[in-house]
């Protein structure tokens, strides 16, 4: 008798495959806020892949008879207009309110027109645009993301 | 590990030899003859009358009835007969069952615990007022000012946030350093974070005069007692066939107190009053206490920001955070329960690529990578909070406790309703609580005995400022 074959294999995502499922990917350089060029609506947050729901629901104490409350629905992060274009902000309830400086987060939302397009390039288009911008990018080992974010860093340098 | 006067089945000495009926016990203590006149022995020792008795042997005689009848007096204090557990489940304790074996085990009674909580002190200090009329502003209305003055940092129980005192207008407007969003009735107390017992009343006072009145408040708080248990049983060829080697009722009886025990650490830890499935229900109905995780809530008084959720990679300042706030509630001798998973990220955050303490190398140049983080240092009191590892921590879960809060008292314990008659000179000692029962063979299966072992308990957290939780850490 044959043994049964079962899929023991640990899943294996490639950012293209995020890509593919409407997220964009951005690096964390400033705890305080994300910036999303051209985000105009978030739908979906993952920090490290690991999803952040929208909202907690809590029921709070009103006064010390702990027989009072109030329920609330606490939003735990929120997209504002920054001074460098859209923020993704998170609420003070999650890690009290930082991004982890390194991490990745990948937002599925609505985007402008005005978008800077790097995200729907392919790795070896931003090469090519990186080197283009006279950026060192080496041939190999460097992720998409980090390419991404050191092309807009060096364009707002440029505009400045 | 268990007296085999207190088995209901033949003694473990029976050999293969023959069998013996002089030799065989009574199957449980409650039907055992008197075990002599202790009395009158008593008065014989005092005495020294020994007649032709050897006085060791008459010693040893009078010792172990004494210690039959006491076994007696704590199974059979009711029908059915308990089996006291206690000495069974003290020496396999510590189990793999670190926050069970942390917190006190304090004795109870009646069908339910309750004790009043403190909630205020009635202190003289702090602010202790509400918000008037909610309003997105930085200049809120207030039932009354005492207490604030610029540079008061004001804590908003509702929005969980803070704001500091830039001016205060009058008694009842505070002009605040930024716009915050309030709720009417807001409880607005002395921050930046909750504290207990504010009362802003008049504590200076001239010598002609007096100080106010204060007394402190409390919160009467109930929760019943939950059973706790499981059954094993043993058939009556596997207790002949181990009756040479090992005493296989006792293996089993010891296989269900620490099965229970690690069920116990489970509801502890992950125990939930409202899911009707198992282990916590039959499908339809729940009987089981909340844990650590389910009692931690703002709904039970933890304030806002010690709940944290989705917090990602775990980081010392997140921890440095919450530790800090149950100091600020008043928090002492705070400790850490965690899953492997952050146990791992904590030590990776110390030893990982960059950090100098890799390796620990010694003058023969024997190495040892790798490391294990066994506590953290308590940013503000400077002690070592101790990090116990659960298994059934969930992962990515870490919760903070303290063993007490501001008045001293004990912050959490297990409440215990004892089954068994207590030794009387020990009242207030802590105690496991097991019990063993043997329930009825069946006429369907005859040679099967069964045994229940349970526990009655409920997990109290007397103060829940104390305690923090934070959830949806990711592995470093």
């Amino acid at each position: 008798m044959v043994p049964t074959v079962i899929n023991v294999f640990r899943p294996y995502q490639q950012p293209s495959q995020m890509h593919d499922a409407g997220f964009r990917l951005f690096r964390v350089e400033d705890p305080s806020g994300v910036v999303l060029p051209g985000c105009t609506k978030v739908d979906e947050v993952r920090l490290d892949g690991t999803m952040i729901p929208p909202y907690v629901d809590e029921r709070v104490l009103l006064d010390t008879t702990m027989k009072n409350f109030k329920d609330l629905r606490i939003p735990l992060y929120d997209l504002i207009e920054g001074p460098d274009g859209p923020l993704l902000i998170r609420s003070m309830k999650s890690n009290d309110g930082n991004w982890q400086v390194g991490s990745v987060v990948a937002v599925r939302g609505e985007w402008s027109q005005e978008s800077d397009g790097l995200d729907e390039m392919k790795q070896s288009e931003l090469q090519e645009e990186g080197v283009r911008m006279g950026l060192n990018f080496p041939r190999k080992g460097m992720k998409k993301i980090d390419m991404i974010n050191a092309i807009r860093d060096a364009r707002a340098l440029a505009s400045r | 590990m268990i007296s085999p006067t207190l088995s209901g089945f033949m003694r473990g000495d029976l050999g293969e030899g023959g069998f013996n009926p002089a030799f065989l016990q009574r199957s449980r203590p409650i039907y055992q003859d008197s075990t002599g006149d202790i009395q009158g022995r008593m008065d014989q020792l005092l005495r020294g009358e020994f007649g032709d008795t050897d006085p060791a042997q008459f010693l040893l005689s009078l010792q172990t009835d004494l210690l039959q009848q006491l076994n007696r007096a704590q199974t059979s204090t009711g029908i059915p007969v308990r089996e006291d557990l206690e000495a069974p489940a003290l020496q396999i304790v510590p189990l793999d069952t670190p926050f069970r074996n942390r917190l006190p085990r304090t004795v109870g009674s009646s069908t339910a615990s309750s004790w009043e909580q403190e909630v205020a002190l009635g202190g003289g200090y702090g602010v202790n007022t509400t918000i008037t009329s909610g309003t997105s502003s930085a200049t809120q209305t207030v039932a009354s000012t005492a207490g604030m003055q610029p540079g008061t940092s004001l804590y908003f129980a509702v929005t969980a946030a803070y704001r500091t005192v830039v001016s205060v207008t009058n008694t009842t407007t505070v002009v605040l350093n930024s716009t915050i969003s309030t709720t009417t009735a807001e409880g607005v107390f002395q921050g930046p974070y909750a504290q207990p017992g504010q009362a802003p009343v008049q504590m200076f006072f001239a010598e002609d005069g007096a100080p106010a009145t204060a007394k402190a408040t409390y919160a009467k708080l109930t929760l019943a007692y939950k059973l706790l248990g499981t059954i094993g049983s043993i058939t009556g060829f596997a207790m002949a066939a181990g009756a040479t080697y090992q005493n296989q009722r006792d293996a089993e009886i010891l296989a269900g107190i620490r099965r229970t025990m690690l069920s116990e650490e489970n509801g502890l830890i992950n125990g939930s009053s409202t899911i009707l499935t198992a282990p916590w229900g039959d499908g339809t109905t729940n009987f089981a206490f909340d844990g650590c995780l389910n009692q931690t809530t703002t709904a039970n008084g933890t304030p806002g920001q010690q709940v944290q959720t989705a917090v990602g990679a775990l980081t010392t300042a997140h921890m440095d955070q919450q530790l800090t706030r149950i100091h600020n509630e008043g928090g002492m001798d705070a400790y850490i329960i965690a899953n492997a998973q952050e146990a791992l990220s904590l030590a990776h955050l110390a030893t990982a690529s960059g950090s100098i303490i890799r390796v620990e190398a010694t003058s023969s140049a024997d190495m040892i990578l790798g490391g294990r983080v066994i506590g953290y240092k308590h940013p503000i009191t400077g002690q070592i909070v101790p990090i116990e590892v659960s298994r059934f921590m969930p992962a990515g879960t870490m919760w903070f406790g303290s063993e007490r809060g501001p008045d001293g008292m004990v912050a959490a314990d297990v409440r215990v309703l004892p089954q068994v008659q207590l030794p009387e000179l020990a009242p207030n000692v802590n105690i496991q609580g097991y019990v063993a029962q043997e329930l009825a063979p069946t006429t369907a299966a005859p040679q099967v005995y069964a045994f229940l072992i349970s526990v009655f308990e409920t997990l109290r957290i007397k103060n829940a400022k104390v305690v923090a939780k934070s959830s949806g850490l990711t592995p470093v």
